[in-house]
């Protein structure tokens, strides 16, 4: 039991050190080689915790090197364009000007069904609004509508519009968020001046959020 | 990029680990089959020596003190095998039987061999 608790701590300290070395895109959005890794990932720390036979190496060896040979694989598709489309094979074009490509549907085994689904999962009403639908690297199908359906976007009702960037939550359950303040380049100092302003102390503050154009939002904890 | 030097790093380690085990199993089942090897093979050797218990004694000892660093590398349900197969071999010698003595110096080879055999990267090992 000893032995079992033991193996189980030291596989779950080795592979969170991994999957970190493997980035956190590897959770989100799995390529090919990367959906592979993970899968005979999870299998191979599972042997050796539950069979106290198995040696530790015979666990910890296939981690490392399928974990490592991740990094390096990751890091060659990033820096060599055939290497990429050797591993991750390239983007296929499903509709194509709104024509459906009969070769590349049958090549990827997607159905019509598929297709119809994918439209209405964007909102769109049939094929006549669809310029192309593509099959992406990680699996996912990407639909772009034709111009005349496309969303109105200000720029299109040629409007001005304030950039106002992300939310940053520089205050969350009354403590400072230290490392946010540091990324949007303002100082402890300059929050608790903010709070003063509005006469709130630090301790009431549930939320508190700046964008990009300084615009502050503050939410006080309730009574 | 740091990760990619890390994992680099980490599969350099892998291998030369890898290497050292193949070196460090091959040289201890050389060591205790060589000393397998000193014992009787034939009834007529076997009841003629009388330096055989101290001579698996010895192989014994040899292999317990090797045995927590083997661990690392082979299943224990193989050493354990080993350990019982040294202890009979042992009774067996001790109690003047030559025939279960000659299996279990026979076993012992063979599975040592086996050891060796399943670190080393041949065609049979890998599939």
């Amino acid at each position: 039991m000893t032995t079992i608790f033991i193996r189980t701590l030291l596989f779950y300290i080795i592979l969170s050190l991994m999957l970190k070395l493997m980035g956190k895109r590897q959770i989100g959005q799995l390529q090919m080689t990367e959906f592979v890794t993970a899968v005979i990932l999870s299998e191979v720390a599972a042997l050796p915790i539950t069979n106290d036979a198995i040696p530790v190496s015979h666990g910890l060896i296939p981690l490392i090197t399928l974990a490592s040979l991740e990094v390096i694989t990751s890091y060659l598709s990033s820096k060599c364009v055939r290497f990429r489309r050797l591993m991750d094979g390239s983007p296929i074009i499903l509709v194509d000007k709104g024509a459906i490509v009969r070769k590349n549907m049958d090549k990827t085994r997607i159905t019509l069904d598929e297709i119809f689904a994918e439209i209405r999962a964007y909102g769109y009403c049939g094929l006549e609004e669809i310029q192309y639908i593509i099959l992406e690297q990680s699996g996912k199908i990407s639909v772009v509508p034709k111009d005349e359906y496309n969303r109105v976007c200000p720029q299109d009702m040629q409007l001005k519009v304030t950039e106002k960037g992300v939310a940053f939550p520089v205050v969350v359950d009354g403590k400072i968020n230290t490392p946010v303040l540091k990324d949007i380049k303002k100082t402890k100092g300059w929050v608790l001046n903010e709070l003063r302003k509005q006469k709130i102390d630090v301790e009431e503050v549930l939320f508190m959020t700046v964008d990009d154009t300084n615009s502050v939002k503050v939410v006080k904890k309730q009574e | 990029m740091k990760h990619t030097i890390i994992a680099s790093i980490l599969i350099i380690l892998i291998i030369s680990v890898v290497i050292i085990n193949i070196f460090y199993v091959r040289n201890v089942v050389d060591e205790a089959q060589e000393k397998l090897n000193t014992l009787p093979q034939t009834q007529q050797s076997f009841f003629d020596y009388d330096q055989g218990s101290e001579i698996i004694s010895e192989i014994q000892k040899y292999w317990f003190d090797r045995e927590s660093e083997l661990s690392l590398f082979i299943h224990t349900e193989e050493i354990d095998i080993i350990v019982l197969l040294f202890s009979n071999l042992k009774i067996y010698y001790e109690s003047k039987n030559f025939e279960l003595y000659k299996v279990s110096l026979d076993q012992l080879i063979r599975l040592l061999q086996n050891i060796k055999e399943a670190e080393l990267p041949s065609f049979k090992s890998i599939f």
